[in-house]
């Protein structure tokens, strides 16, 4: 019941005005997430969002995904696994993508470039309004 | 007079064309300049320029035309003589027929033409022998569209400047006209031959056979326009834009009525549109069309009008709908709305004007639409399955809507028969009595039936009057009186405030049978013991008082039968007195008592000693209340009263609430007795009496003119017996003694100690520092070192009534509309709270100073007093006071925190903290304690028996991220180790701040 409350607002609530930067929608005017592309696990404290880029060539489908972890870090409980995922079939690099997306020194050391770092703040800084 | 050589260079300059723009304007400019000063008259420059306006090279002589009608053209404010312009007329007519330099001559024209009168104007037979020849020779439709746009324009300058020499011209005038403008594209031209159109057929009088004859070759033309579609760019201001075309479209129209039978089959026919601004044109059209065209022409489409406008008014509801999802739905809902709206007032405009001296046709029609009967019935008969479609309730709207406009026609120019009115009436009072499980169509048919109700001016002298009284307002107060109709009670309660509150009269008489419901009830509830009639009674009561009454008070001041009524109820309670019987249900009194206060307290002040005379005599014939003059001898033992009936109670509490409700000039019967009495109710913790007591010492009369209130006591001497007799019985040892065994009656005496208290607070007297300083010590005496010995009974009865005295600050400082208030005309003296903020603040500070190093328990209570007293001043002198409080009050969040039953006192506390944060001044005294206040928010971050203490606190500690940096930076972790946890929150709103919250803290680094 717990993890129904949870899928029922916040989680997708916070999604609403994430951007993709190339486009001036938020992704979920773009269908980038959807709410059924967010699974939550209360009990096991697991989350798993499998976003769609927009085109199977999207150079933007790794600063997506890190926009969407970072929000999810900052958003949630501690004791939360959080996995993001590229749909299967929908981008021409998505094992790339996805490996780089769930390897915890990957994100650390991206997040540590404050060129990317700036460019993931821009995106999300509307969610914290 | 200028030599021919100083400005013959300007000709040639003009007339070569190889030459820039520029150029040829700064030569117009030029001779313009030398005509204007007498340099140069326009005859020599016609007679010197003639080889240009006659050479057989059309390229010269258009370019030389040119320059003379520009010339011309720049002249319009100087005189010239009746020859000068009749010899131009005469040569600007003629070259009207040379097509290759007709630019030239329609310039010049349009110069001529649009001359004022004084500085020589073109004759009238001038002006025909224009408009022949340019009828004969000009062909529009094959110039450009500049040339067609001056055509049009020397036209419309003809028709309007010199109506009389083109009107003779008869069919001529009109055939060039029609070709003139036919098949024209431009939206600029378009807009000058719509007005043509429409000028040249208010030339000839209506009838006129000439019109007749063209009216259908006239508007064939125009037909083709309708409905006005073009997506020409928006934006440019100088262009005519859709609805500038479309307007002048439908003036062109509605120029004749002999375009009727034309018109209205076109305009039926787009009605029917899928397009939907067709739709929209055609009802606009179609309501100016109704207005001109005018009764007779029109009656004969009276059925195909309505037929036509019932499809569009039942498949666009003019209301909006709720949900609006993105913006290109957002739009298409508005077009449907306005469809929905203009449909309407079509059909208003059509009730208006389809109307014959012998019948109303058009409203007949209507009634005797199966349809409209079809849905009607439909809905009234078999009904239809609850909470349907937007849609449904969208065509109900507009049919009940439509009801209404037939039934809200002032008498005299009203379009429907009384006894259609009474049908109307009748079909929406038996929706009301009988569909009521179908709540929107019932409300919707209730408000309908006020708003009829509210249109009608005077509801005892007119016919409609009659009618609706008899069938609306009868019918609404039958429902009162009869017991089994399924209606539930509060909907019939909504009937009959609804149709009370359209008039007095009404009103009166639905007041006067609320009555006769609410006695009949009490009785029964009270002399058969029925608790269903209790509960009848206690709601209708509740109509009475708080929806009846304030709106007849705005209808009639001081009206007799709020007094009769009053006395009525003491009557019966006079009855149930001599009756014995036991009352069982508390809540019929609370109603009671309300109603009894808002009752006194909107009669006059006569009218207000007449119930307190009448009260007083039946309270003052029952033997065992405590009814002798006050003394100070008296002891407590004597006036005990016995424990008798409920209905004793009753009375007092009633009684109670009178005096209550009474205005300061009101005289009161035997003031000492009744001081007496209240008194000991006070001190039985009878609440309503030290109400009453309360407000009698606060509307005392200050002047000193005490006579006419109580021969034996001033008002201090009056004050002091009071707070004598109260404090003895207050702090002597039997009290204490029972404090804690006995029910809540010694904390209610407490509190109406606190309410005398508020009532001299209230009118500014100093005596209820006494008060304060006896409640004080309640609060200390817990604390008491000698008191230690004390066995544990008696330290929960002594900490009981520190509890009870710290709330009596909340008595004392909020704000009650069960007494003491200004809708009970309460003495209050401005800045009261304020005053007495800053007086007790000290006090109570230093006390917490002093029992600082006391158990937890002890400065709880006295803690909670602060809190009490903080939360309930405005919130502008608490931030005044910051630099003193705000250490404590963190404090005292944190211990009250420590205990579930302060937590609404915590969030107002909080509230108080975040004001603070809001102030300038006040957020330096917060940076200056910001380690204390940190870590009581960090704490209250996961409070967890309110959410909205948790909630507030995140949003605390938001704004402190906005503190100076240096200062913050050091609480950061803390602060974010606090948010995570709250992040993990059962509740989503606390989460959602959370996450705010930690994003703000987070980057600060």
């Amino acid at each position: 019941m717990v993890a129904e409350l949870i899928n029922a607002n916040p989680v997708v609530y916070e999604r609403k005005e994430r951007r993709d930067p190339e486009h001036p929608y938020s992704l979920e005017q773009l269908n980038v997430v959807t709410d059924d592309a967010i699974e939550v696990n209360d009990e096991k404290s697991h989350v798993r969002v499998t976003f769609t880029p927009t085109v199977e060539h999207c150079s933007m489908a790794t600063i997506i995904g890190l926009c969407l972890r970072v929000k999810l870090i900052r958003s949630l409980p501690s004791r939360y696994k959080v996995d993001i995922r590229i749909a299967p079939g929908t981008h021409a690099t998505e094992a790339t993508v996805n490996k780089q997306l769930n390897d915890k020194e990957r994100v650390a050391a991206a997040l540590e470039n404050p060129t990317l770092l700036e460019v993931i703040e821009d995106c999300l800084s509307p969610t914290f309004a | 007079m200028a030599n021919p050589s100083s400005w013959t260079p300007h000709v040639e300059a003009f007339v070569d064309t190889s030459r820039p723009p520029s150029e040829h304007v700064a030569s117009i400019e030029a001779t313009t300049k030398l005509v204007n000063n007498d340099l140069l008259s326009l005859l020599d420059l016609v007679k010197e320029m003639e080889m240009y306006l006659t050479t057989s090279d059309h390229v010269i002589r258009s370019r030389g035309i040119l320059f003379l009608a520009e010339v011309l053209a720049r002249i319009t404010s100087k005189p010239l003589d009746s020859v000068s312009v009749s010899c131009l007329a005469e040569f600007f007519t003629s070259r009207l027929s040379d097509w290759q330099a007709l630019r030239g001559a329609l310039v010049g024209c349009l110069a001529l033409l649009r001359r004022k009168g004084s500085l020589g104007t073109i004759a009238i037979s001038n002006a025909r022998k224009l408009a022949q020849s340019f009828f004969m020779y000009v062909q529009v439709q094959s110039l450009t569209v500049n040339d067609r746009k001056l055509s049009f324009e020397v036209l419309h300058c003809l028709l309007e400047e010199y109506p009389d020499a083109v009107v003779v011209l008869g069919d001529e005038l009109l055939y060039g006209i029609c070709e003139a403008v036919d098949e024209e594209k431009d939206p600029d031209c378009l807009m000058l031959s719509f007005q043509l159109v429409e000028i040249v057929i208010r030339l000839f009088p209506d009838p006129s056979d000439l019109v007749t004859r063209f009216a259908g070759d006239i508007f064939e033309i125009l037909s083709k326009y309708f409905p006005v579609y073009f997506t020409h760019g928006g934006g440019d201001e100088l262009h005519a834009t859709r609805d500038d075309l479309s307007r002048a479209l439908m003036n062109a129209f509605c120029s004749t009525p002999n375009f009727e039978p034309f018109a209205i089959p076109l305009l039926l026919d787009k009605l029917s549109s899928s397009l939907q601004s067709a739709k929209l044109d055609s009802l606009k059209y179609l309501t100016n069309c109704l207005r001109c065209y005018g009764a007779d022409r029109m009656l004969k489409h009276s059925k195909a009008i309505w037929l036509n406008l019932k499809d569009v008014i039942f498949s666009f509801p003019p209301q909006r709908p709720l949900v609006l999802t993105t913006e290109s739905s957002q739009d298409t809902e508005r077009v449907e709305h306005q469809i929905g709206k203009e449909a309407l007032s079509c059909l208003q405009t059509a009730m208006l004007c389809l109307t014959s001296p012998d019948k109303d046709v058009f409203i007949n029609l209507i009634l005797e639409d199966e349809d409209v009967v079809k849905r009607f019935g439909f809905v009234l008969n078999e009904g239809y399955s609850v909470g349907t479609s937007v849609d449904i309730h969208g065509q109900l709207n507009a049919l009940v809507k439509v009801l209404q406009t037939l039934a809200t026609f002032p008498e005299h120019y009203s379009p429907i028969s009384e006894s259609v009115y009474h049908d109307i009436l009748l079909m929406l009072i038996s929706v009301v009595t009988c569909k009521y499980d179908d709540v929107y169509l019932w409300n919707l048919s209730l408000k309908t039936l006020g708003q009829i109700g509210s249109s009608i001016e005077d509801i005892h002298d007119s016919a409609k009057g009659t009618i609706y009284s008899r069938t609306v307002v009868e019918r609404a107060i039958s429902l009162l009186q009869v017991d089994d109709t399924a209606l539930p009670l509060s909907l019939k309660l909504d009937v009959v405030s609804e149709i009370g509150a359209i008039a007095l009269d009404p009103m009166s008489r639905v007041l006067k049978a609320l009555e006769e419901a609410i006695v009949f009830h009490i009785s029964k509830a009270c002399v058969d013991g029925r608790t269903e009639s209790a509960e009848t009674a206690i709601c209708l009561l509740e109509c009475y008082s708080c929806k009846l009454l304030p709106r007849f008070c705005t209808l009639q001041d001081f009206d007799e039968v709020l007094v009769l009524f009053a006395i009525r109820l003491w009557e019966q309670m006079e009855s149930l007195v001599a009756s014995k019987n036991e009352i069982k249900v508390q809540g019929l009194l609370d109603s009671l008592m309300m109603t009894m206060k808002l009752l006194v307290a909107s009669c006059s002040e006569e009218q207000q000693s007449l119930i307190v005379k009448r009260a007083y005599t039946i309270v003052s014939a029952v033997k065992c209340l405590p009814l002798q003059p006050f003394s100070p001898s008296s002891k407590l033992e004597e006036l005990r009263i016995s424990p008798g009936f409920s209905i004793h109670n009753w009375l007092v509490s009633l009684f109670a609430s009178v005096v209550i409700a009474l205005r300061p000039q009101t005289t009161l019967p035997d003031v000492d007795i009744l001081l007496n009495m209240f008194i000991v109710f006070l001190l039985e913790g009878q609440l309503p009496a030290a109400q009453a007591l309360a407000s009698i010492l606060n509307k005392w009369p200050s002047n000193g003119n005490i006579s006419e209130l109580s021969s034996v006591y001033t008002f201090d001497q009056a004050i002091d017996l009071v707070l004598e007799k109260c404090f003895t019985v207050l702090s002597s040892s039997s009290f204490l003694a029972n404090f804690y065994s006995s029910n809540d009656s010694k904390i209610n005496a407490i509190a109406g100690l606190a309410w005398v208290g508020k009532g001299l607070l209230m009118r500014g007297h100093e005596k209820v520092k006494e008060i304060t300083m006896f409640f004080l010590k309640c609060l200390l005496s817990s604390q008491n070192s000698e008191i230690m010995q004390l066995n544990q009974k008696e330290l929960d009865a002594r900490s009981l009534l520190a509890t009870s005295a710290a709330d009596a600050f909340q008595l004392i400082m909020s704000d009650s509309d069960v007494c003491l208030s200004k809708q009970f005309h309460a003495t209050t003296k401005p800045l009261y709270k304020q005053r007495f903020f800053s007086s007790l603040i000290p006090v109570l500070l230093s006390s917490v100073k002093e029992y600082a190093t006391m158990n937890t328990n002890y400065r709880t209570v006295l803690y909670r007093a602060f809190g009490h007293l903080i939360s309930n001043t405005p919130l502008a002198a608490v931030v005044a006071e910051s630099h003193k409080i705000v250490p404590t009050l963190v404090d005292c969040l944190g211990i009250l925190s420590l205990n579930t039953q302060n937590k609404d006192l915590i969030y107002s506390l909080l509230l108080v903290l975040s004001g603070i944060l809001m102030d300038k001044n006040g957020k330096e005294h917060i940076t200056e304690n910001i380690h204390l206040v940190i870590n009581l928010l960090a704490k209250l971050v996961l409070y967890p028996h309110m959410m909205l203490v948790r909630e507030t606190a995140l949003q605390c500690l938001v704004a402190m991220s906005g503190l100076p940096h240096s200062r913050i930076y050091p609480m950061r972790l803390q602060v974010l180790r606090a948010v995570t946890k709250a992040l993990d929150d059962k509740k989503w709103a606390v989460r959602q701040e959370a996450v705010r919250c930690r994003q703000a803290w987070a980057s600060i680094a």
